[in-house]
């Protein structure tokens, strides 16, 4: 590509990258966007000969005074403050566009398109930004490159050689419609830097720690806090409640319960057994949670044992077979519950020895954790049949009064309205004690406890409403207010009225807070379970039976986060799904707790990984070795010997490359060596030869100074020549090996001979 | 290979002292300091807001700072720069030095490369201006430099440095290259003084060669080229005669340079013995053009008797590093007796032991 | 050079030994007459065998004349003796085209360069123009007188002499010129016993005349011949390269050895090992031959007045750079 063109199809790659990253939030003005569009069109072809451009600059000047005047009164009037600057940013760039004369003016339209990305960053927290940001990266390497290129280019061919200014012009003419200069090797080059800086941006992203220090302003976004996981549900807000989508545990589930068909689980957390005004609390009296744990090879698996004080191990075995298994990965919540489809029968996690299990009270678990947990739960979804809980019947369990609590606020009264026989309406209870009338006139064709709790839950389920708008019972008690004025409100109403009910009946019973359902992702195989589908319910226990999951609140209200069909929209919208909530999870979310959990996921998976890819196959290998030793041995030295080979093989090659320039078969010839073993010997006794000396040179010093043996060396020397200068044909006969051998220990003798005359100078 | 791989933790250490001792600078032009600024601002920003995609801002330029350092720092690899000065560079005359730069790495090119010679630890304020030097490849350039007083003078290498590729920074690296000019002192035409007539007797050549003046017409000798038979003459005398020619090789001249100032001096006194250096070298250039063979005596100097292009190389070697000495410093031969010499003195400066017997004696314009 | 006509073959066995032994007399032959300087023939043989050509820089009347006739005495070839004075022409070197009045034409008399060993002494008392006379015929192996070439013999050998003391009046061969000669060398006085022992021999006869040919032209153009087909090694030519890369880049050299030098030293180099009776060359050859063979070729970078501080310089500088570079092993 030529280089003025390559310049300018990268600017333009800029601009558009930065400006779709802000025109992508949907917060901008659609005419703008559409006329900044046409604007950027527009202006490619907007340039020097074909425009002059100082006939046009007052009026852009002009424009954006204006823009700028608009936006102040539109932010005056009350529009958000970031978005009129983003608008009038847009406008700037446009004036800039049309206006590209010099380096100067590329130069601020880098740094609108970054102002424009920054602003971006506060307006667009979807996925798009993350896209638009890619591109961004890109194009702003090569552009920034080839900017800095062209500048270079225009200053020191322009200005410094301007004595011969029309040969530059021309000259840099030329370069600027030279095709060589950035051409297809540039641009991979550069893409591949710009990927690198890319994923250098995202390692440098997930390393930077998450200490907001707040100087000024508040943390956006902070954990994720759910209502009602806390120690105590309060009743009686205002406000709409949000739902939140953020992902609190995904679960992997056996097929029958996967798969977007799959019925409803209610993922049973926290139970509450006191209620007073208005507030849902653990009392200090509620029964703890029976279990007994079993730890091996470092799980402990904790069995829930509900009323009964004590199970035998094979009878808590043959609970588990049909039971419900599920895989839970929990996300840091912020606090320690475990939850499990209901009813959970036991939990296994691993065993640690620094935080550990402790049973809260009402059948919860809980384990703390800061940064996820994975375990293991089974689950008897399936509650015990009709028969059996009309048959029920019996002593409550030790401590078991709490379930019956009913507050104060809600008193029975001394004359209660007596049960219609006809068709009837909230509005005919009149009594001081309405809800407790209420619970009596709903169940006064049941027979048994289940049949009158089985009544009060359908007549919830068919006679409220579900809203998520709350509203507050202005002194009245809540369940009250919720029963008999408003009759609609969220979950928690529901749940809290039928407890009431039921225990205002002397049935005992506790509400339950938890999450209901999930989506099933088919491309990652789990349920996610959002905060959003967090749900709150009733159990209600059945002597000789147990505790039983009624949810009073109606269906389908509860399928606000979707579940989807299988439609290729609806697929694509899930793909869709998953990738923007990907990004919100690891980018717009990313907080401490992420990162933690990032640090142990990924050291854990380093270990994982390195204990499957080496350490189990190399045990393996090393039990199967122990076993066949004859075949592993034999093994073992073939391997050795093709090593051994191989690299034999491969270095003989470059011996060979090293030796050619001297002949091999020279290096090989006995007179040859014998030389150079005189010589070493000659320089350990002092007589060294200088590097400029030669052999023969050497020989005749030796024998001038009167060194012993000088003469046999002078011998020695011109054999070692001949077979050392002449041509092959020549060398190599034994003979002269032979002479030369003995040349050389006569030297050698010579020496050590003259070694012991000491002081004696031979002639 | 392997090798290679698994020893790269230990050859770190080397490396990083290599580079800590190279002298490599790191310079922020003016957009990488609004760029670091902007860095900071979305630092803070990011850290106070909390807002992620502040963060992936920030992780993103600091990628770019560094990209920047490495890239700029392979673009100054393996490249190698060499000077070829002209063969004669005259004081205040500009001339161009040549510059070739040679990128030695097999796969990559450099772009973007300013080179500035160092000349007597000092940069010459000359840039020189790659754009880009493709793998393996080597581009010429050259700068036009004066230099305005003679002498010898030592270049110690070049200052390489790149802005590449975003323009934010400035690398530069010193490249060891040392060579020296020698600068001659400057020339210009001048005409010869005439010859003494009453030296040319005894300095004439009785020999005959080729060249040289017309001097007569004699008989032919055996031996003799045809080609300088004259036939006109030889059809008018009956007998074959031949021109002959005065060898002009044998005109011999001395120059003498005085090279003496007195002890204090200021400058009006070295600039004139400056300009009579210069005049000294226009004259040898001037003789030497004319085929004298020529012989340079100062105080401390003696250039032997030579002639052709190597000895006006000499003498004007020999001028560019004259050395001032004092009057008491002698010159360095004698002038023989009836021979053809000229002695330059500086203007205004008189000195004792000059030489008297110089056929002429002229001062320095 | 002058290029022999015969296509080079390499001796055969027998051959070669005789020819090696018939080099041996003719040695022997010289070193009758030349006392006490056996260095001093081999060089010359060397120069001899490798078709080259001799300059001897030296003061008068240290025996030049007589090596010079000595070696044609042996040789068995025609020696004439020119002696350069400041009026020689090149015609009295090369020969004259006289013009006969009888035949009215021009008839070519060979001058003294057309003889089998010529001395040519004082050549820096001559001008310019007898000097390229003499040197051009040596290096074209012929003369062209009047458009007409006449080849120079062959064996042909050229002992040049320079006297270095005297400077008055001369023409210092240039620099470019000098590489016409394969080796520069000096013969010096004789020892003090050798002195002695020629002082009490002269007086006699002439010394030469008791010399006879020992070899003939055609054995000395087949041991011309073989001198090409001696072995040199790679690790002695990089050596050699060295040496000459070492000259280009001393401070002491203006300019170094060029091209044509180098073959000429590798062809000395190889007659060298052919006079010491080797079919290789071994790394004395290349380093005894380094100074006569690469100091007079190379240009110094300082200034001289004499010929022998330039003699000096140039081989001081060209020892130095042998005494520091590595001989191989």
């Amino acid at each position: 590509m030529r280089f003025a063109k390559a310049h300018k199809v990268t600017t333009y790659a800029v601009v558009l990258s930065a400006f779709l990253a802000v025109a992508f939030s949907g917060l901008l003005n659609p005419v703008i966007v559409l006329l900044a569009l046409t604007g950027i069109l527009v202006s490619w072809f907007w340039e020097a000969p074909r425009v002059n451009f100082d006939k046009w600059s007052i009026p852009w000047t002009i424009f954006a005074v204006l823009v700028f005047l608009y936006e102040t009164l539109s932010v005056i009037g009350g529009s958000d403050i970031l978005l009129g600057g983003a608008e009038f940013l847009v406008t700037l760039m446009l004036a800039k566009l049309f206006n590209r004369r010099e380096s100067k003016d590329y130069m601020h339209i880098y740094l609108l398109s970054f102002l424009l990305l920054t602003a971006g960053t506060v307006l667009n927290a979807e996925v798009t930004y993350g896209f638009f940001f890619l591109c961004y990266v890109v194009s702003f390497t090569w552009a920034m490159t080839i900017f800095h290129l062209r500048r270079e280019l225009e200053s020191n061919f322009l200005l410094r050689h301007s004595t011969q200014d029309e040969a530059e012009q021309v000259r840099v003419q030329r370069v600027m419609n030279s095709r060589r200069i950035v051409g297809r090797k540039f641009f991979l080059g550069t893409s591949l830097v710009s990927l690198a800086v890319f994923a250098s941006a995202l390692s440098l992203f997930l390393l930077f720690p998450r200490i907001g220090f707040g100087f000024f302003f508040d943390k956006g976004r902070g954990g994720i806090t759910m209502a009602g996981f806390s120690d105590g549900v309060e009743l009686g807000g205002h406000g709409l409640i949000k739902k939140d989508t953020t992902v609190v545990m995904r679960v992997e589930v056996d097929s029958k319960y996967a798969g977007r068909q799959a019925p409803y689980i209610h993922w049973r957390g926290v139970a509450f057994d006191n209620y007073t005004k208005g507030q849902w609390k653990r009392s200090k009296t509620a029964p703890k949670t029976n279990r007994s744990t079993y730890t091996t090879d470092g799980i402990a698996e904790h069995h829930l044992l509900y009323d009964k004080p004590r199970v035998a191990p094979d009878e808590l075995e043959s609970r588990l077979e049909g039971a419900l298994k599920q895989k839970v990965y929990l996300e840091p919540i912020g606090n320690s519950v475990l939850f499990g489809a209901s009813m959970p029968l036991s939990f296994a996690l691993e065993d640690k020895i620094k935080t550990n299990t402790r049973s809260g009270k009402n059948d919860e678990l809980r384990q703390h954790h800061d940064a996820g947990l994975i375990y293991t739960v089974y689950s008897n979804p399936n509650p015990p049949s009709v028969e059996v809980l009309r048959g029920a019947n019996g002593p409550l369990p030790p401590g078991f009064n709490v379930y019956l609590q009913i507050p104060a606020e809600l008193p029975e009264c001394a004359s209660p309205s007596p049960a219609p026989t006809g068709a009837w309406t909230t509005a005919d209870i009149t009594s001081e004690c309405r809800v407790r009338d209420l619970a009596r006139w709903i169940t006064r064709d049941a027979i048994t406890q289940f049949d009158k709790v089985l009544a009060l839950e359908t007549w919830l389920r068919s006679e409220l409403s579900y809203t998520l708008q709350m509203e507050s019972p202005k002194g009245m008690e809540p369940v009250e207010f919720f029963l008999f004025e408003r009759q609609m409100g969220h979950c928690e109403y529901f749940s809290s009225a039928m407890t009431i009910m039921t225990r205002a009946l002397g049935i005992p019973s506790r509400n339950v807070n938890g999450f209901l359902g999930g989506e099933w992702n088919e491309y990652d195989n789990f349920i996610a379970v959002r905060a959003g589908d967090a749900h709150s319910w009733v159990e209600v226990y059945f002597p000789g039976a147990g505790w039983v999951t009624f949810d009073p609140t109606p269906a389908g209200e509860s399928d606000l986060l979707g579940r989807g069909s299988s439609g290729l929209t609806d697929r694509l919208r899930r793909i869709a799904d998953t990738i923007r909530f990907k990004w919100f999870k690891w980018v717009i979310e990313y907080d401490l707790y992420a990162q933690l959990s990032l640090f142990r996921n990924f050291g854990r998976s380093v270990k994982n990984g390195a204990n499957q890819y080496f350490r189990d196959p190399l045990k393996r290998a090393g039990r199967w070795a122990k076993e066949h030793r004859k075949t592993a041995g034999v093994l073992v030295a073939l391997v050795a010997g093709l090593f051994a080979m191989f690299s034999f093989w491969r270095r003989r090659k470059t011996i060979d490359q090293l030796l050619a320039p001297r002949a091999s078969t020279r290096r090989k010839s006995p007179v040859v060596k014998h030389y150079l073993a005189t010589l070493r010997s000659l320089a350990k006794r002092g007589h060294r030869r200088d590097d400029a000396t030669t052999p023969r040179e050497f020989a005749r010093d030796l024998t001038k100074s009167g060194v012993p043996g000088a003469e046999s060396l002078e011998a020695l020397t011109e054999l070692y020549y001949r077979a050392e200068y002449a041509s092959a044909a020549k060398t190599n006969d034994e003979r002269s090996a032979s002479r030369a051998l003995a040349l050389s220990q006569t030297v050698l003798a010579a020496l050590k001979e003259a070694r012991y005359k000491r002081g004696k100078p031979t002639a | 290979m392997l090798w290679r791989f698994l020893s790269w933790p230990f050859r770190l250490p080397g490396r990083l002292i290599r580079s800590l001792r190279s002298s490599r600078t790191l310079k922020l032009t003016r957009e990488g300091k609004y760029f670091i600024g902007i860095t900071i601002g979305i630092g803070l920003a990011a850290i106070n807001t909390g807002n992620n995609l502040l963060y992936l801002l920030l992780g993103w330029l600091l990628s770019v700072i560094i990209a920047s350092g490495i890239m700029s720092d392979v673009c100054l690899r393996a490249v190698a720069i060499t000077r070829q000065a002209p063969k004669r560079i005259y004081a205040n005359r500009p001339f161009l030095m040549e510059l070739e730069a040679t990128n030695a790495k097999k796969r990559l090119a450099s772009y973007s490369l300013e080179v500035e010679d160092i000349c007597e630890g000092q940069p010459v304020d000359k840039r020189c201006y790659f754009l880009k030097i493709p793998e393996g490849k080597s581009q010429n350039t050259a700068y036009r430099h004066t230099i305005s007083r003679r002498g010898l003078y030592r270049f110690q290498g070049f200052q390489v440095s790149t802005k590449f590729p975003f323009g934010l920074f400035r690398k530069s690296r010193r490249s060891k290259n040392a060579s020296e000019i020698l600068v001659f002192p400057s020339t210009h035409p001048v005409s010869i003084p005439a010859p003494r007539s009453h030296f040319l007797g005894d300095n004439h050549s009785n020999t005959v060669g080729r060249r040289g003046e017309f001097f007569g017409l004699r008989e032919y000798r055996d031996g003799d080229d045809r080609r300088s038979i004259h036939w006109r003459s030889t059809a008018r005398e009956g007998k074959l005669l031949v021109r002959e020619f005065e060898d002009e090789s044998q005109r011999r001249i001395t120059l003498l340079i005085d090279n003496a100032l007195p002890e204090t001096r200021g400058e009006v006194e070295e600039q004139a013995l400056e300009d009579a250096i210069s005049f000294c070298a226009s004259l040898a250039q001037a003789y030497l053009d004319k085929g004298y063979a020529l012989r340079l005596i100062g105080r401390g100097t003696l250039v032997p008797f030579s002639g052709g292009e190597t000895q006006v190389q000499r003498v004007l070697k020999a001028l560019a590093l004259l050395e001032t000495k004092t009057e008491a410093e002698p010159f360095s031969a004698e002038i023989a007796p009836r021979s053809e010499a000229v002695l330059v003195v500086p203007k205004g400066i008189s000195a004792a032991r000059r030489p008297g017997q110089a056929s002429h004696v002229m001062e320095a314009p | 050079m002058p290029q022999s006509s015969a296509s080079p073959e390499p001796l055969a066995t027998s051959e070669s030994e005789d020819a090696l032994s018939a080099l041996r007399i003719l040695e022997a032959n010289v070193a009758k007459v030349i006392r006490g300087k056996d260095h001093v023939i081999r060089q010359c043989l060397t120069a001899l065998l490798a078709r080259g050509h001799l300059l001897i820089e030296d003061i008068p009347g240290v025996g030049k004349t007589t090596l010079a006739r000595a070696i044609a005495a042996s040789v068995g070839g025609t020696f004439r003796r020119v002696q350069f004075t400041s009026d020689l022409l090149p015609s009295d070197i090369v020969g004259v085209s006289m013009f006969k009045a009888d035949k009215q034409d021009f008839e070519f008399r060979p001058g003294p360069i057309f003889s089998n060993i010529i001395l040519a002494d004082e050549i820096n008392r001559t001008t310019p123009r007898s000097q390229s006379a003499l040197l051009e015929a040596m290096s074209e192996g012929q003369v062209s007188v009047d458009d007409i070439t006449h080849d120079l013999p062959d064996p042909f050998l050229v002992i040049a002499t320079q006297n270095p003391a005297e400077h008055f009046g001369t023409y210092p061969l240039p620099e470019s010129q000098m590489d016409r000669f394969l080796l520069r060398i000096r013969i010096g006085y004789p020892s003090p016993e050798q002195e002695r022992a020629i002082m009490r021999q002269r007086g006699a006869s002439d010394p030469i005349k008791d010399l006879s040919p020992v070899i003939d032209h055609d054995t000395l153009r087949a041991l011309q011949d073989a001198v090409e087909q001696v072995t040199i090694s790679d690790p002695l030519l990089d050596y050699a390269m060295e040496i000459v890369e070492a000259t280009r880049h001393s401070p002491r050299f203006e300019v170094g050895v060029s091209t044509r030098g180098a073959i000429a030293w590798y062809r000395a180099a190889q007659a060298r090992a052919m006079v010491d009776g080797r079919e290789f060359c071994i790394p004395d050859d290349f380093k005894e031959l380094a100074v006569p063979a690469l100091a007079h070729r190379c240009v110094l970078s300082s200034a001289h007045e004499s010929l022998a501080s330039i003699r000096e310089e140039g081989e001081s500088a060209m020892a130095e750079i042998v005494a520091r570079i590595a001989v191989p092993t």
